[in-house]
């Protein structure tokens, strides 16, 4: 017996965009691509009555309205009840105990960061994931009194990118064994790409790449390799920024900012400390900069799973789309 | 203050410890593996006390405000007699069995007190008892699998006759490790070729009627409030008798659910005849369209539920800690929304 109506499951969500749409399956971390009169349908119309739906559209649409629920159950998108009361959406309502979820630190030659105090400081705010850019060369004995601050912290996470270094490379590898936080290692500058040890094989993944990160300007990529598909980056997107909420930044000079790309620096580490800048409503305001209000991204279907950067937008305005994407939500094209 | 007592592995404790320091709330986290020093345990007539050293501090009952027992035990009385003593080893034996007795004795009253606090889980009531939970659950209404525990394969084959039989632990879960190995024993189907591999009679175990599953439901439970998860464990031939058997391909779809009404009342009068204000209970809706009710775990792994149904149970557990009042009326003190 067919029951009457098709659910989507409450982790698989219909985004619109401009000229195509996507499911997106938060719990398995993947989407599809889906016409928008496929999406019209399960937003407007869900939990969907399908004969109540097919008498709103005539006859010669049906055959492609049952090959779309046909899909999305092959592909346990969705699923058929006679209840759908039962299955309520997901709240999307984001809620975070820390203060500062994210951090990155930025180190070049001149740098002279009191580590201990600043990764204090984040823990303080309850940061998590932190990410360390080094620009320039470090030597084994630098790395050691870095990153054995770390230990016995709340911060769970830490991606390392280091500048390769012949001499060094054999002991960077190790890096990850000592220093259990690391889940990332890339070294930049390196003699050709390769992946050394991926995330499946081990809890922190090493790539070695070619090209030369020598400063903060070549972050703010966007791209589908930086797509993030799970539930709580999801629902951050939907009321907060998707790069710059709860994150502070400490820049190669010391400059406590919200992105080391940005200009505004909100004090010198050596004078202010991380906390009074949170407190700022000035430093916070980015944080609520959602892509429903960013240009073009408002377009995008992939607005709640892509990164934003506000370091480099288009014409350098507040709400302006981000510079470095090339993909056009118009056309439906990568450039 | 508010004392935790929880394994030193539980990612949980972890989260809802994170919302305690939001909320500036000081607490002690007490793995099960820490030593616990009985300094002082003294009761007279104007009440009870304790102070128990942990590390390099002292912990005081007065000074506690709410507890949480998440699992484990208090680590107390960890010596056992003295290697060195020339005695008979059987006598050792019984009277390391009898320090045994009285350190369970001390805990439970340890616990106890503990639970005497605004106290959410209890290290003394929650062994309960899986069958009289049935028993409990059935007279309050509220269906429950058919199942017969015997000792003979007669009986099996008897029942085998009447509907399709699942057998399972009487107490729950068993986790045996030898040579570097786990094992552990899931839901399994009954079988013809099984029964004749345990030969006529075999240790007392328990056969329930295999239930036709739609999905499956886990419930989380915190002191008055239901939250419901469905599990599509039916989709996938792996996990339809035990969804334990998880895929990590393609694990099960979870999503949050909504429970009527009238089970909600009859579930929430069990628990309080367990009684339990906090825990997660297992049911399964089948193709009949029946709410039939498992177990109820007093220690439940609620972030499963909590996680992909985006339920901010760590912060509810945090507030109802905090005797805070639920969360969205009730933001820690430097959110910035």
């Amino acid at each position: 017996m067919k029951k009457k109506f098709f659910v989507l499951y409450a982790c698989c969500i219909p985004v619109k965009g401009y000229t195509r749409s996507l499911v997106c399956d938060v719990q398995r971390g993947s989407f599809k691509l889906i016409p928008n009169e496929l999406a019209h349908v399960l937003t407007q119309h869900h939990p969907c009555d399908v004969s109540a739906i097919k008498a709103q559209h005539p006859v010669e649409d049906h055959e492609t309205l049952d090959e779309y629920f046909e899909f999305l159950t092959a592909h346990e998108y969705g699923f058929w009840t006679d209840h759908p009361e039962r299955f309520p959406a997901l709240d999307l309502t984001y809620q975070s105990a820390s203060s500062i979820t994210n951090a990155i630190l930025d180190v070049d030659q001149y740098s002279n960061h009191n580590y201990e105090s600043i990764f204090d400081q984040l823990e303080f705010l309850g940061c998590k994931d932190l990410q360390i850019r080094c620009y320039t060369e470090m030597n084994p004995e630098q790395l050691h009194q870095m990153l054995g601050q770390l230990n016995l912290r709340r911060i769970k996470s830490v991606e390392l990118l280091l500048k390769y270094a012949e001499a060094y490379v054999s002991q960077y590898y190790q890096l990850p064994q000592q220093y259990g936080r690391l889940v990332s290692l890339v070294l930049h500058t390196s003699p050709k790409n390769q992946v050394i040890q991926s995330s499946q094989e081990g809890h922190c993944q090493i790539i070695c790449l070619q090209q030369a990160i020598d400063d903060e300007t070549h972050c703010g990529q966007i791209s589908p390799l930086y797509f993030s598909l799970n539930l709580p980056t999801f629902s951050e997107a939907q009321h907060y920024n998707s790069c710059l909420h709860r994150k502070i930044s400490v820049d190669k000079a010391g400059n406590i900012k919200n992105c080391p790309s940005m200009p505004k620096s909100f004090g010198h580490i050596t004078e202010q400390s991380l906390l009074e800048v949170v407190q700022q409503e000035d430093f916070k305001q980015p944080w609520g900069i959602t892509k429903d209000e960013v240009e073009v991204c408002r377009d995008c279907e992939f607005r709640y799973i892509c990164t934003d950067c506000r370091g480099y937008t288009k014409g350098e305005r507040k709400y302006g789309k981000p510079a470095k994407c090339s993909y056009d939500p118009y056309t439906g094209e990568w450039a | 203050m508010i004392v935790i007592l929880t394994t030193e592995d539980d990612h949980s404790t972890c989260e809802v410890i994170d919302w305690l320091i939001a909320y500036n709330k000081p607490y002690v986290r007490i793995n099960e593996n820490d030593l616990v020093d009985v300094q002082l345990v003294s009761g007279n007539n104007q009440g009870f006390d304790f102070a128990l050293g942990l590390a390099n501090r002292v912990i005081r009952l007065s000074e506690i405000e709410g507890f949480w027992f998440r699992r484990g035990w208090l680590n107390v009385g960890a010596l056992n007699l003295s290697q060195g003593i020339d005695l008979n080893p059987g006598l050792v034996r019984q009277i390391n069995r009898h320090l045994q007795k009285e350190r369970v004795e001390l805990q439970g009253f340890l616990g106890h007190l503990l639970a005497t606090k605004h106290a959410l889980g209890h290290p003394v009531k929650d062994q309960i008892n899986k069958m009289i939970t049935l028993w409990q659950a059935q007279a309050l209404g509220i269906k429950i699998p058919a199942f017969s525990i015997t000792q003979h394969s007669s009986q099996v084959q008897a029942a085998l006759q009447v509907q399709p039989l699942i057998t399972k632990g009487i107490e729950g879960v068993a986790n045996f490790e030898a040579n570097d190995e786990m094992y552990g024993n899931y839901t399994e189907e009954v079988n013809q070729n099984a029964i004749k591999c345990w030969g006529s009679s075999f240790f007392p175990s328990l056969f329930q009627e295999k239930l036709d599953k739609m999905y499956e439901l886990r419930i989380f439970y915190l002191q008055g409030k239901f939250y419901p998860m469905a599990i599509f464990s039916q989709n996938d031939p792996q996990t339809s008798v035990d969804f334990r058997r998880y895929n990590n391909e393609r694990p099960n779809r979870v999503v949050p659910y909504v429970l009527p009404v009238e089970l909600e009342h009859r579930l929430e009068k069990l628990m309080q005849a367990i009684p339990l204000n906090t825990g997660s209970i297992d049911m399964v809706y089948t193709q009949d369209n029946e709410y039939v009710f498992l177990e109820v775990n007093p220690i439940g792994q609620f972030g499963m539920v909590s996680h992909p149904c985006n339920y901010h149970l760590e912060q509810a557990i945090a507030q109802f800690l905090t005797k805070k009042l639920p969360h969205n009326e009730n933001q820690p003190n430097f959110t910035t929304n």
